[in-house]
């Protein structure tokens, strides 16, 4: 499950400053999806970045299933997100040197383990099976999409950070890989989702909606 | 397991990428791999030019009344030497006599096992043997008779069988275990050989300190190919013999002093050719790093991606070392390949013989290469949000630019230059009349800052004119890109950074094929100028009663310049003095201007031709006398005559003339008996000339040519053929223009392909595409031949300043080697236009392809 | 009315043999000035190689397909705005506004002018001298529908304009599309997933399985 508690994130750039977190606190249980919602510059993706363990807020704390994330060495970091959590990006989230098993493989390696069994079942429930041995510049928008999903799972993560993940797809793309982030759920994942999409907000358990930094 | 998997993808999704990272490793350690190949072939030669010059290689002289050794190392041969109070003949009634000399016992199969030592000029080596200025001062021929003056002994004679010439007479009347710092002895005027058991009958019973006893050895000449080694070898072993002798013999190691001078050479050379080296191949690191930073972008997306799934420190350090290793590995073996190759195509042989430490040396460089330019770049940011932020394409001019680094860096190297070229101070130092050089190293700082200096002001100049300068660069481009040219210089100053970059790299590039070749063209001028200085023309002929006609007959010759020779005294001191025709001599002989201080060659010699008693006298002379133009000097003739002159100017080399001080005149006031006739030949081989001209006078005559002095004179440095060298540094300064300007032109195309793809999408032509790419391809095509060539003629200009002291005499032109130059025009231009031609053709694929594959 | 672009019958395969991949089959359809059509389906319907199609970009495998109106000679002449950064990088905002006329031969100076003035219509002008790296999405996408308005081309075509916007924003940049294409007089094509920019637009194409669905 992920805790995070008052978070505040400041970023500055010459006399000016953006106050993108003011005081947000957010509990998502095991197997619950929460929506981020909000408008552009209200802090879904500062907020991401922070949970994920991928930025350290200015103020607060964040836990993943009980351990503490912020604010410590980037080793440690590092080795708490190859195993407790999943992130996926609107785009991008693919190596393009390497093939689509092969990008999943990786991020198993990454995290320390060999678990071919649960690739190969990974990319069978997404639906990827076929397109195993492809490279990520022949892969159609709806395919990239769930290639990243795949790559999220890899290491059957505690927390799943989604940003925008189905930006570019359109709504009949978009409900197999929504189905399978449910899916991942139920597994006793906490999912967190930004989007702006009426479907995920269907989708999800609770909305957290943002403005300026704070929830609304 | 993860490192093979990304390593894989590497391999079969970036081949074209790292394939260029290991060509730039590739070409970092060949370069120098081949250029250890030319130092030990270099080396190997001047080991065995002096094995060969030297034609006794150990004279191991006996005290009087020391036992015979028992044991001396490869074979040795007796000579015993007697003083002979002098030598008299009778010639028609006249009575010629001579001073005191030598007389020499030896083996009868010296002149077999010594081959070198003496010289059959006529008659048959079986008897008696009379030194040729001997047998002139007697009028003796095979046949005659000569009596000898014997200390302490009735005169006896001997009759004369053939007459012969000692080339090594210095160091055969070597005294023996002289300190070093003695003056060489003269040897004696006058010699005569004679077989082992005549000089035992006419000396055994001379007075022991009037006789003493040499043994000549010749040592296995199974040496290691180094000087330095050949050196301590044999120096040990005379060392050591001299210890077994136990205080009753000496050695007089001829060999070893000329190791000793070739091992100083060698020294100086490798030096020498690697300070021409290292430029290139830190251009070849500088491509490289290149290469491998025109990735940066798709790299740093993939580093972010990896911190985002957890990947550790170790994991980064594993795939970076991975890809370091494919490409250190793979750049390192083709570079020893090119190398090997190099070395076969030069000297025939594929291996790299005394070279593999060198070998090893430039992989472990070629590794280093790759460590420090792959490394980096593959290890990225510390933290995901460092990473994740895109790459500064900033405008900000780096540090050294604002602080003026690259004006402060040159502005040291004319200082340097000047302290060190200014006032006489040379970097090589030349002793007189020995074969040596001493090396400060200092003088190398003056070429180095210039060429750090000068690479970083390129860049500030390129920046400067896709910076403020853009006005100028849309006019250029008018004609190649018409109504685009506004938008084609937006686009270029907008990648300042990369294509100042490329035009910088290319430019050194060309910087140093420039300087090198014209270093090298000058290198070997000189060479033929100190040969022909040496020898006078390209066959001269002396000592001979032949009449310039009859000279000028024998084929192959085409002019024919006598010059008078012979000796006056000024002060105390016997100079020699040269009569020359000034209204030929230029035409036969080369006379440099730096010859003459205070004027041209021509200049001088028309004040010669002006007034008859003219005299150009050393620089010492002037000293000496405090002469001013116009004084009047007053020489008394070797004959007795006294003759007087007026001081007409300085002169400090002649064709022919010694090194220390001498005087040059007007032939027809001279009038001095012995004539020297420079031949210049029609373009046949000189040593052919020569050979018709002995055949022609006789062999009384004495005749040299130009090639085989050339291999005789000055240090064994300038006898090393700089063929070999000048091959590699051309090659892979050809190599190195070639890839900065076409592979990082294509590099920055491919970057741009997006941009290309678009243009096409809102309608542009491949015609209008064409304007972008030409419009950079001229500029860097262009940039690259302006500021490079003035810095390589600025380079070259330096070196050969700095190092005077190893052209011996200094030139007064620079040589510049144009075929090469229009070599490296044509395939820089090749490189352009392959590379404009490949963008072009890239950039005219279906838009849609191109963009789906990005 | 000359209209604008018509295809008849028209399909396009990638690949070949039994690897030949159908993307779109049996497409007739015409457009005249002042059209806006709004093409809605699933990823992988065929929306983007019709769009390609429709603007020169590829060309078909079978069928034809002309632009009357532009003596079929579409290159250059049709407005285009893609899904993703379609900005020239080296090139400032009025630069890259000004690229479409000054590639069609009009004089520097005159091209800045009209690209100024079309910042300005989509009211974007305080944008002009910056690159595209320092633009946000939404205002790229301005600045991409500026270009089109200073080309002032018969056609315009837009694959997927909002993907990476806000709704607010979406809605916003195909208000102005619409806006540009009326003041124009030209045809508008726009591919979206999304129905509320569906339905800014009078008329709406649906595909389906390489087909149009009408």
């Amino acid at each position: 499950m992920l805790e995070a508690e008052e978070l505040y994130r400041f970023y500055r750039s010459g006399e000016e400053e953006t106050r993108a977190l003011r005081g947000i606190s957010l509990k998502v249980a095991p197997g619950e999806v929460v929506a981020i919602s909000g408008p552009s510059g209200s802090g879904k993706s500062t907020l991401l970045s922070c949970v994920a363990g991928l930025d350290d807020p200015d103020g607060g704390i964040v836990r993943i299933a009980g351990q503490r994330i912020s604010h410590r060495p980037e080793a440690d970091k590092a080795r708490l997100r190859a195993r407790l959590v999943g992130v996926l990006f609107q785009s991008g989230n693919l190596i393009e040197h390497l093939t689509l098993a092969q990008n999943v493989e990786l991020a198993q390696r990454v995290g320390g383990r060999r678990d071919p069994a649960h690739r190969a079942e990974l990319l069978d429930r997404l639906g990827l099976s076929a397109r195993a041995g492809a490279w990520p510049s022949r892969l159609s928008g709806g395919e990239a999409a769930r290639a990243g999903l795949a790559v999220a799972l890899a290491n059957r993560p505690s927390l799943l950070v989604a940003d925008e993940p189905t930006g570019e797809l359109d709504r009949r793309s978009e409900g197999p890989v929504l189905d399978l982030i449910r899916d991942q759920a139920r597994s006793h994942t906490a999912v967190v989702i930004a989007s702006h999409s009426p479907a995920v907000r269907r989708m999800a358990d609770r909305v957290v909606q943002l403005r300026d930094g704070r929830v609304a | 397991m993860l490192t093979l998997i990304w390593l894989r993808g590497l391999l079969t999704r970036r081949t074209g990428r790292l394939a260029a990272a290991a060509a730039g490793v590739a070409m970092a350690v060949a370069l120098p791999a081949a250029l250890g190949m030319f130092l030990a072939s270099a080396k190997a030669t001047m080991t065995a030019r002096s094995v060969q010059r030297v034609a006794v290689d150990w004279q191991v002289e006996m005290q009087p009344g020391a036992a015979t050794p028992g044991r001396l190392p490869g074979v040795s041969r007796r000579v015993d030497f007697a003083a002979v109070g002098g030598f008299e003949a009778r010639q028609a009634g006249q009575t010629l006599t001579t001073g005191a000399g030598q007389a020499l016992g030896l083996p009868a199969d010296y002149t077999t096992t010594f081959p070198g030592e003496l010289r059959l000029l006529t008659g048959t080596l079986a008897g008696p043997l009379l030194a040729q200025q001997t047998a002139a001062n007697l009028h003796a021929t095979p046949g005659s008779t000569v009596i000898l003056h014997r200390p302490g002994l009735p005169d006896a004679q001997v009759r004369v069988t053939g007459i012969v010439e000692l080339p090594e007479a210095d160091s055969l009347f070597q005294k023996v275990g002289a300190p070093a710092t003695a003056q060489p002895q003269a040897p004696p005027d006058n010699v005569l050989l004679l077989p082992a058991a005549d000089w035992h009958h006419l000396f055994d019973t001379s007075p022991p300190d009037k006789v003493r006893t040499q043994f000549h050895v010749r040592l296995d000449h199974a040496l290691p190919p180094d000087p330095a080694a050949a050196y301590t070898k044999v120096t040990g072993a005379a060392r050591n013999l001299e210890a077994g002798l136990a205080g009753t013999g000496l050695v007089g190691d001829n060999l070893g002093a000329a190791l000793g001078a070739a091992r100083e050479d060698a020294l100086y050379s490798q030096l020498l050719f690697l300070f021409l080296g290292v430029p290139g191949a830190v251009l070849a690191i500088l491509l490289t790093a290149t290469v491998t930073r025109s990735g940066a972008v798709r790299r740093s997306a993939e580093q972010a991606l990896l911190r985002t799934r957890g990947a550790s420190r170790t994991t980064f350090l594993r795939l970076a070392l991975a890809e370091t290793l494919a490409v250190g590995v793979t750049g390192a073996l083709s570079g020893l390949a090119v190398a090997a190759l190099t070395g076969w195509a030069l000297y025939g042989s594929p291996g790299f013989g005394g070279a593999a430490g060198w070998a090893v040396a430039a992989a472990a460089l070629g590794l280093l290469v790759a460590c420090a330019t792959v490394l980096p770049s593959a290890l990225g940011s510390a933290t995901v949000t460092a990473a994740r932020r895109p790459v500064a394409t900033g405008t900000r001019s780096p540090a050294w630019l604002r602080y003026g680094l690259d004006l402060w860096l040159v502005a040291a190297a004319l200082v340097v230059f000047r302290l060190t070229s200014g006032n006489g101070y040379h970097l090589v130092l030349v002793p007189e009349g020995l074969p040596q050089i001493s090396v400060d190293y200092w003088a190398f700082t003056g070429p180095a800052l210039l060429w750090a200096g000068a690479g970083l002001l390129i860049w500030r100049l390129t920046r400067l004119l896709l910076g403020p300068g853009r006005p100028i660069v849309t006019r250029l481009a008018r004609p190649l890109a018409a109504g685009l040219a506004g938008t084609v210089t937006a686009t270029l100053a907008r990648q300042r950074g990369p294509l100042s970059r490329t035009m910088t790299l290319a430019a050194l590039a060309v910087a140093f094929a420039v300087s090198t070749a014209v270093f090298d063209a000058t290198y070997r001028q000189q060479a033929q100028v100190d040969a022909e200085l040496t020898n006078g023309a390209d066959v001269t002929a002396t000592q001979t009663t032949a009449s310039e006609r009859q000279l000028a007959a024998v084929p192959g010759v085409s002019r024919v310049e006598p010059l008078q020779h012979g000796f006056a005294y000024v002060g105390a001191d016997l100079q020699d003095v040269y009569g020359i025709r000034p209204s030929t001599i230029l035409s036969a002989t080369h006379l440099q201007d730096t010859y003459f201080p205070g004027g041209t060659a021509r200049q001088v010699v028309d004040r010669l031709a002006r007034s008859p008693d003219a005299l150009l006298v050393s620089q010492e002379t002037v000293n000496d006398f405090q002469l001013h133009l116009g004084d009047m000097i007053r020489l008394r003739m070797q004959d007795g005559r006294t003759v007087p002159f007026h001081y007409a100017g300085i002169v400090t080399e002649f064709p022919t003339a010694p090194r220390d001080s001498f005087l040059v005149a007007n032939a027809s006031y001279l009038a001095a008996s012995d004539t020297t006739y420079l031949i210049a030949t029609d373009g046949t081989a000189p040593h052919l000339v020569a050979d018709r001209l002995r055949a022609r006078l006789g062999p009384g005559a004495k005749v040299s040519d130009v090639e085989t002095t050339r291999r005789v004179v000055g240090s064994s440095l300038t006898a090393v053929d700089l063929t070999g060298l000048t091959a590699i540094e051309l090659g892979y300064g050809l190599a190195l223009a070639a890839a900065a300007t076409g592979l990082l032109l294509i590099l920055g195309f491919t970057e741009r392909r997006r941009t290309f793809a678009l243009a096409r999408v809102l309608g542009a032509r491949p015609r209008q595409l064409g304007a972008f790419i030409w419009t950079e391809v001229t500029l860097a095509g262009l940039g690259a031949a302006v500021l490079g060539g003035a810095t390589g003629w600025a380079l070259a200009q330096m070196l050969v300043t700095v190092l005077t002291g190893v052209f011996d005499p200094a030139p007064d032109h620079l040589a510049v080697p144009w075929p090469y130059l229009g070599a490296v025009t044509g395939l820089g231009l090749t490189a352009l236009l392959a590379a404009g031609t490949v963008a072009v053709r890239a950039a005219s694929r279906p838009p849609l392809t191109v963009l789906r594959d990005l | 009315m000359t209209e604008v672009v018509r295809c008849r019958d028209v399909a396009r395969t990638y690949g070949r043999g039994v690897e030949a991949v159908v993307a779109v089959h049996g497409i007739t359809c015409a457009l005249r000035p002042g059209d806006q059509v709004a093409i809605t389906g699933p990823s992988g319907s065929g929306k983007t190689t019709l769009l390609h199609l429709l603007a020169g970009l590829d060309r078909p495998t079978a069928g034809t397909i002309g632009w009357p109106a532009l003596d079929d000679r579409p290159r250059g002449r049709i407005g285009v705005i893609f899904q993703g950064p379609s900005l020239l990088a080296p090139l400032d905002a009025a630069e890259n506004v000004a690229l479409p006329l000054v590639i069609a031969g009009r004089p520097d100076g005159e091209a800045r002018r009209e690209a100024l003035r079309a910042l300005n219509t989509v009211g974007v002008a305080a944008l002009a001298a910056k690159l595209p790296q320092q633009l946000s999405g939404g205002q790229a996408q301005r600045v991409a529908v500026a270009r089109v308005l200073a080309g002032s081309p018969s056609l315009i075509i837009a694959d997927e304009p909002t993907g990476q916007l806000d709704s607010a924003l979406a809605l916003h940049v195909v208000e102005l599309l619409t806006d540009v294409a009326g003041r124009l007089g030209a045809a508008l094509v726009v591919a979206t997933h999304d129905p509320l920019v569906a339905e800014l637009l009078p008329l709406r194409w649906e595909m389906r399985d390489g087909a149009l669905a009408c």
